[in-house]
Formats: C-alpha cells, sequence, structure tokens
C-alpha cells in the first residue's frame, strides 16, 4: 500500500476493518435491562410484613426470550405501562429478527428505547442509541446529509428519542434542541418540495412544541415564546393553541400576555366552552382569586370528576390557598379512588396529596398514611413511578 | 438529672409556604402519527394519564390532527409547590398553618400566637382566640407579611392550650428564613443644564426568570419627570410580549429626563436656590412578577445627587435677539448677531454688578460691541437684561460669551464659561 494512504481508516460501514460496526440486532448493542422497581422497593421497604402487598408484574427475561412478540402484545405493555416487559420484549423480538430486516428491526428499537425512557432509565437509554448510531454509522441518522439513502434510514420517532435522550439524560438541552432544529429543518425541505404534505406539517408542529420545551428547560423564556410565536402565527384561529401559548406566558409569570392571549380565544369559542373556563381558572389561579378559580375548575368537572382528572385536581389544589387543606386531601383520595388509573397513579396528583398529609400529620401516622398511599398507588401504577411524590426525606 | 427529652405535646404544629402552583410539566414521549401502530397505542395510554400530557381540550369538536399538542411542554394539572424556595425581598410571605390534635382527648383553650421577626422589628401576624379541638381535629390558619427587610427572618409560633389533665402548657416552634435581594439597582446622574438625565440600571440577581412589569421614576420636588425609554409613549416595546422577560443574571437599562422648573422674572431668590441646592432626585417604583404570577414590589430609597449649588450672580436666561423679524433669525458666518442676557443678583445683599466680556477665550466668535456693561445696583432678587454683539468668523457648533461679573461692594467675582453654544451655518 503507498504510504500516502496509509494511516486512513475507511469510514465506510461495509469496511471489513472498522470492528465497531454490528448488526442491529447484534446482542452486544444491549445493555442490560434494569428490572427492579422504584415503586415495588418502596412498597416492600415501607408496608408491614404482616400486610398483603399489591401484586406487581415483575418480568424476567427468561419469559420473553428466544421468541417473537407481536406489535399487538408491544402495544398492550404501552398501554398498561408495563415498560420492563416491553423493553424485554422488544429486546427478545430484535434478538430473533433477521439482521437484513432494518425496517422491522428499527421499529423494535423504537419501542425499546421508548421503554427505556419511561422507565427513566435515559443514561442506558442514551448508550444504546449511541451503539446503534455506531452500528449505522454511514447512514442517514441525519437525513439532510443522505435524503435518499434508502433503508438505513432511522425512523423518524427513533431520531426524536435520540434528541430528546441528549436533554434527558445529560440535561444537555442545547444539543436536544440542536437535533431537534435539524429535524425541523428536514420536515420543513420535504413541505417545500411537497411531499407528505399533511405529515410534514404535524411534524413540524410536533417538533416546534419540543423545541419550546428545550427553551424552558435552558430557562430561556423569550426563546420558548418566540417559538409558541411562530405556531400560533401559523394557525391563529386554533383556540388550543393560542390556550397553550397563553398558558406558557402564565408559567413564566408574564400574566399581561397571559390575558391578551385569552382575551383573543374567548372570540373564537363559546363562553362556557370548557376550554374558556379552564383558562379563566388558571388566569384567576395567577391573579390570587382562589375562589373564583376553584368554582370555574368545579364548573368544569362538573358532577364526573373523574372524567376531567386535572380541573378536579386543581379546584382541590386551591382549597388549600383557601385555608382547607383537609378538603384538599379528602377530594384527593375520593377522585383517587373513583379513577385508580387516571387519578389514583397520576404523579402529579399524588404529589399533591403527600403535600397535603405532610401539612396535617407528623411522625409515625405521617409515615403510616404514606405507606398507605403507596399500597393504593402500587396497585394501579404501570413500571417507572416517579416515588419522589410520595416526597420521602 | 435534666431531662434530655424532648417535651412531648399533644398538638403538632405544620407549616407550609403559600407560593404559587405551577403547571405540570408533560411528561408523554411524542409519537409520531405515520406509524399508526405505536401511534394509538401511545393514544390510549395517554388517555390512562391525564395528567401527564400536554393536550388541551375544547367542547369544539377539533381535529388533532393538525396540533399535536401531546408534544406541549405543560399539562393542565397544577401541582402545589415542590420546595420552600428561596424568599425575596419585596415580595409577599404567605403560609399556611396547621394545629392538629393527634392525641385521643380533647385540648381545650388553644390560643396561637405568630410573630415574624427580623433583625430591627418584630411584627404580630396572627393573634387566635381560644379555641378548642377535639380528638384527630386539625386548626388551619393563615399568615402573610410583606418582606421588606434583607437577611434572616424567623417565624416564631406559640401555641398554649390547656392539657386533658388540666395543664397549661406551651408549644413554640420557630422556621428560619433568608430574604434575598432580587434586583440590583445602580444609578447613575448626569447634568443637562438645569435637568438631570438619570440613568438605572437593573439586574436580575434571581435564579429564576422575571418578568418586569412596571418601572416607574416618581420625582421629588421641584423636579417633573421624563420617561425616555418609550418611543412616543408605546410602553408595549417595553412591557408587551417577551419584552419583559429577565433572565437570571439580564440587565436592563433605562434613562429618565428630570427638568426643573425654567427660570423665570417671576420667580424669587428662595425658588430658585430650592432648584440649585435640590440633592433628592426621587424614588423608583418596580414591579415584576416570579412563575404564575407571583408578585413582587421594591420602591427603593431616596435617590441623590450632589447638588450643583449657585452663584451669587447667575445669569438666568440668554438667548438670541429676534425682535428684528426683518432679519434672518439663523446664525450665518461673518454676519453679527445679538445676544440678550438677563443677570440676576441671588445673594442676600445688594450688589453693584460690573460685566465684562472675555475677547480673547472664544475667538471663532468675537465680541463686537462694547465688551464691558455697567449693570449698577441690583437688589437683592433683582436682574438687568444685557444686549452683547457677536461676530461668527468660523462656521459649526460654537461656544461663546465667556464673562466675568464682579460686585463691586463685596469683591465677589463669577466666571462663566460661555453664554450659549450656536450652530453657525
Amino acid at each position: 500500500m503507498s504510504s500516502l494512504l496509509s494511516g486512513i481508516r475507511s469510514l465506510s460501514p461495509q469496511s471489513p476493518t472498522d470492528t465497531a460496526q454490528r448488526a442491529l440486532n447484534d446482542v452486544r448493542l444491549f445493555v442490560p435491562t434494569p428490572l427492579t422497581d422504584a415503586l415495588d422497593d418502596l412498597v416492600h421497604a415501607h408496608t408491614p410484613t404482616d400486610r398483603p402487598t399489591p401484586r406487581r408484574d415483575a418480568p424476567t427475561p427468561d419469559a420473553f426470550a428466544g421468541r417473537m412478540h407481536s406489535y399487538e402484545i408491544l402495544n398492550q405493555y404501552i398501554v398498561g405501562a408495563q415498560w420492563r416487559a416491553l423493553a424485554l420484549a422488544a429486546e427478545a423480538s430484535i434478538l430473533e429478527t433477521p439482521a437484513d430486516e432494518e425496517r422491522t428491526l428499527f421499529k423494535l428499537w423504537t419501542y425499546r428505547i421508548l421503554a427505556l425512557c419511561s422507565l427513566g432509565h435515559y443514561a442506558n437509554a442514551a448508550r444504546e442509541i449511541r451503539r446503534l448510531e455506531v452500528a449505522t454509522m454511514g447512514a442517514s441518522v441525519y437525513e439532510h446529509v443522505h435524503p435518499r439513502s434508502p433503508t438505513t434510514v432511522w425512523p423518524f420517532e427513533l431520531r426524536v428519542l435520540r434528541a430528546q435522550v441528549a436533554g434527558l439524560a445529560l440535561d444537555d438541552w442545547p444539543t436536544c434542541a440542536d437535533r431537534l432544529s435539524s429535524l425541523h429543518r428536514a420536515c420543513h425541505r420535504r413541505l417545500a418540495r411537497q411531499t407528505d404534505v399533511e405529515l410534514n406539517q404535524q411534524r413540524t408542529v410536533r417538533l416546534s412544541f419540543m423545541l419550546a420545551t428545550c427553551a424552558v428547560r435552558m430557562r430561556d423564556a423569550q426563546l420558548a415564546v418566540r417559538v409558541m410565536d411562530h405556531l400560533v402565527s401559523e394557525a391563529p384561529t386554533d383556540p388550543r393553541l393560542t390556550s397553550a401559548m397563553a398558558r406558557l406566558h402564565l408559567q413564566l409569570g408574564s400574566i399581561r400576555e397571559a390575558e391578551l392571549q385569552f382575551v383573543k380565544v374567548e372570540q373564537l369559542i363559546l363562553p362556557d366552552d370548557k376550554l374558556a373556563r379552564m383558562n379563566r381558572a388558571l388566569y384567576a389561579v395567577a391573579s390570587g382569586k382562589w375562589e373564583a378559580a376553584r368554582d370555574l375548575f368545579h364548573s368544569v368537572a362538573g358532577d364526573v370528576p373523574e372524567e376531567h382528572v386535572c380541573a378536579a385536581n386543581n379546584a382541590f389544589v386551591c382549597e388549600v390557598y383557601l385555608g382547607h387543606p383537609q378538603r384538599m386531601l379528602d377530594a384527593l383520595q375520593r377522585l383517587m379512588v373513583a379513577a385508580p388509573r387516571a387519578a389514583g397513579a397520576s404523579e402529579e396528583l399524588v404529589f399533591n396529596y403527600c403535600t397535603g398529609l405532610d401539612l396535617h400529620y407528623d411522625g409515625a401516622k405521617l409515615r403510616e398514611e404514606k405507606a398507605r398511599k403507596m399500597v393504593d398507588v402500587a396497585t394501579w401504577a404501570g413500571d417507572g413511578f416517579n416515588t419522589a411524590s410520595f416526597k420521602l426525606q | 438529672m435534666a431531662s434530655l427529652m424532648r417535651e412531648s405535646h399533644p398538638l403538632t404544629l405544620k407549616v407550609m409556604r403559600l407560593s404559587r402552583p405551577t403547571l405540570a410539566d408533560s411528561r408523554a414521549l411524542p409519537m409520531d402519527s405515520s406509524t399508526a401502530v405505536l401511534a394509538q397505542a401511545l393514544r390510549e395510554a395517554e388517555q390512562n394519564r391525564p395528567t401527564a400530557s400536554g393536550q388541551i381540550f375544547s367542547d369544539l369538536q377539533l381535529s388533532d390532527a393538525q396540533l399535536p399538542l401531546d408534544a406541549f411542554p405543560l399539562s393542565e394539572a397544577l401541582v402545589l409547590p415542590r420546595t420552600f424556595g428561596t424568599m425575596f425581598l419585596g415580595e409577599t410571605f404567605s403560609a399556611q398553618m396547621c394545629i392538629c390534635n393527634e392525641s385521643a382527648f380533647v385540648v381545650r383553650d388553644v390560643a396561637v400566637n405568630v410573630v415574624m421577626q427580623t433583625a430591627t422589628q418584630q411584627v404580630s401576624l396572627l393573634e387566635n382566640g381560644a379555641t378548642q379541638l377535639a380528638a384527630g381535629q386539625p386548626l388551619n390558619v393563615q399568615v402573610a407579611h410583606e418582606i421588606k427587610e434583607l437577611g434572616t427572618h424567623v417565624l416564631g409560633c406559640t401555641i398554649t392550650y390547656l392539657s386533658a389533665q388540666g395543664e397549661h402548657r406551651t408549644l413554640q416552634r420557630s422556621f428560619r428564613f433568608q430574604a434575598a435581594n432580587p434586583l440590583v439597582v445602580k444609578t447613575k446622574v448626569n447634568h443637562l443644564e438645569r435637568d438631570v438625565l438619570l440613568e438605572v440600571q437593573v439586574h436580575n440577581a434571581t435564579h429564576a426568570t422575571l418578568v418586569l412589569e412596571r418601572l416607574r421614576f416618581e420625582p421629588s420636588s421641584p423636579f417633573a419627570a421624563e420617561d425616555l425609554n418609550a418611543p412616543h409613549g408605546d410602553t408595549a416595546l417595553l412591557w408587551g410580549g417577551s419584552a419583559g422577560f429577565m433572565q437570571p443574571g439580564d440587565a436592563r437599562q433605562y434613562l429618565y429626563r428630570l427638568r426643573a422648573p425654567v427660570a423665570s422674572e417671576e420667580a424669587s431668590v428662595e425658588q430658585e436656590r430650592a432648584v440649585q441646592y435640590a440633592t433628592a432626585l426621587g424614588k423608583l417604583d418596580i414591579l415584576w412578577r416570579g412563575a404564575f404570577g407571583s408578585v413582587g414590589r421594591l420602591q427603593t430609597s431616596q435617590l441623590l445627587r450632589k447638588s450643583p449649588g449657585m452663584f451669587l450672580i447667575e445669569v438666568d436666561k440668554a438667548e438670541i435677539d429676534k425682535t428684528d423679524i426683518a432679519k434672518d433669525p439663523s446664525v450665518t458666518l461673518e454676519t453679527p448677531f445679538c445676544v440678550r442676557a438677563r443677570v440676576r443678583n441671588v445673594s442676600e445683599n445688594a450688589m453693584t454688578v460690573l460685566a465684562t466680556v472675555d475677547a480673547n477665550k472664544h475667538p471663532l466668535v468675537m465680541p463686537c460691541g462694547p465688551t464691558r456693561h455697567d449693570l449698577g445696583d441690583l437688589a437683592v432678587g433683582e436682574a438687568r437684561e444685557i444686549c452683547l454683539e457677536f461676530l461668527p468668523l468660523a462656521a459649526g457648533v460654537q461656544r461663546f460669551g465667556a464673562m466675568v461679573f464682579v460686585d463691586s461692594i463685596s469683591g465677589y467675582t463669577r466666571e462663566l464659561g460661555h453664554l450659549l453654544e450656536v450652530f453657525v451655518a
């Protein structure tokens, strides 16, 4: 070989010298699937041994290994928030799928990464994505680099997950924003070429929302608002989008601007639309008008609060500010019993409930009440429940 | 032996700061609807977790196809404050207090006394009359206090009660927190003839984004304030949209012109002295908002300047003579023009004043009439007008009219660097 070429290593995925290249179904791409569950551990630690603990699905790798799992099964795991089972089933399916079935393999990898992220194992997800990147080196991770690359194109969802994992795993929201922006530009180019117009329009909106999330995480309020402004300008007659913009302003503290946006929404819908009432209620919260906020939230929740969990929760939260924390506790408990999956296993409601417990009880009585709540939640919650919601020191 | 065990009480006291709730972050991992298989499952899962989704609902039948709100960063659910957070000067500290009878007996004559103690004062926040608590019954009270001092604050709670055994007992608890400065305000004073240009810099010293809603300057007498920040009075550019956001560490600068009353013949020496010797400029009133509209308000102490003081002989009016309307009112090169100047005795004694124009100080605009003017006797507060003629020898903006005033009675001398600036065409 000419000395001019010595030391130069080929980057082609087909290069025989590149030992990092692996097939998409290579077992070495996987990080061991974490099988413990924080909620399980908490329940066992805090419930007296003489009391029964709720049965929770604790999957084992052997139960999934060596066979394919249908999409129907995988989707059932998603609906039931059985993320450990999904991670194991996806892994087993990947290992059983031939290496040349790239589309299927990428779809299964999407399930796998989704499961790891839903379990909160962002570092593991990041590692597996990195290994996948190396395995598909030279392929179209970035569509704008190889826009016509055939079957080695990562599916859109997987690219979105890759972007989000940068922020979730490493708190690296600028990188997340860069990757999302790159996808956004790719979708825009496709729109300009009139390719899959409806799909790409929807994708650009979704990516814009995610960019707004990055901006919020980076504490860049002006960027978040600019992104939302652009979205609203493209769909000024959709009241939900203007409401979303207004709520972002409320969250950031820009009350005057939120009010202007809420007024625009009221011109697009009827005054007794639940969206209008919800907006007014949130504005009342930001203005410190707790009674009005509570009544408006109650009007949205109506007689069936379990069908409007957010509005009901918000009404009960107002009770604390009105000086009645016990009312919040009692009402939240009733709601959690009436809607055990939507409300009883909601991290937000559990957090609010435990805050109420902290205010009302102390010592052994407080621990007892929280243990009782853990058992209730464990009966209905799926995997990956954020146990920080219980506010245990 | 002194007991080392903590005294036990049938009552417990818990305190929670009532800062604003916030909307929960949406935690749904948004998926593309092009993948019908996966997206459908995720949508079903999202319906099981409404508090974790960014969805916004209306009674209108609106299609979700074009507006995938599941990716919106905020859900509709409110969450109570996660931590105590930081307390800032100008905010209102409000708290929910819960006193609970955890015993199996009735506790009588429960009286609650809450104070806020700082380095300089103690303020009573609540004095509740005696009440009775059954077993397991709570007593809820709320307190609020505007934070007006920096540093350590102690919320002190004293609960007196009659135990089941008929014993008068006292439960005391204190909760300590710090009040920090949210905004650092710096000012710079510049003098512009009789007026003052006040530069104000406001710096966000917190770790959170603030929204400046109002910054207002309230001038002290004798000044009137003109806000130079909003062009044509359009304040939307200052506070509207995202303009009011101040990220942590951001600084904003504002400019105000403080106008002193125009010197007039009718004004007395005392009025003129009040203007020239005024040191207090006014106060800044700042209003801001934090997350979900929490309000903070600060008013600075009186902003001061070093007063310019007064000379005993003042030229309180100097202008180019425009009485001859046939003449071109502008000043042109090598064409003589007149200046009318009003000289006033603002001392406490009568004077005999001689005014002399210094011909050498500003050679590009030469005096071309008499350079010595005898103003004669001037009583206290009396003014006399003189007319001076000048010849401009160079174009452009020129200073001219350096003068010396001498009081022959006391020997007091005032040197004036220039009378006016003029544009010579």
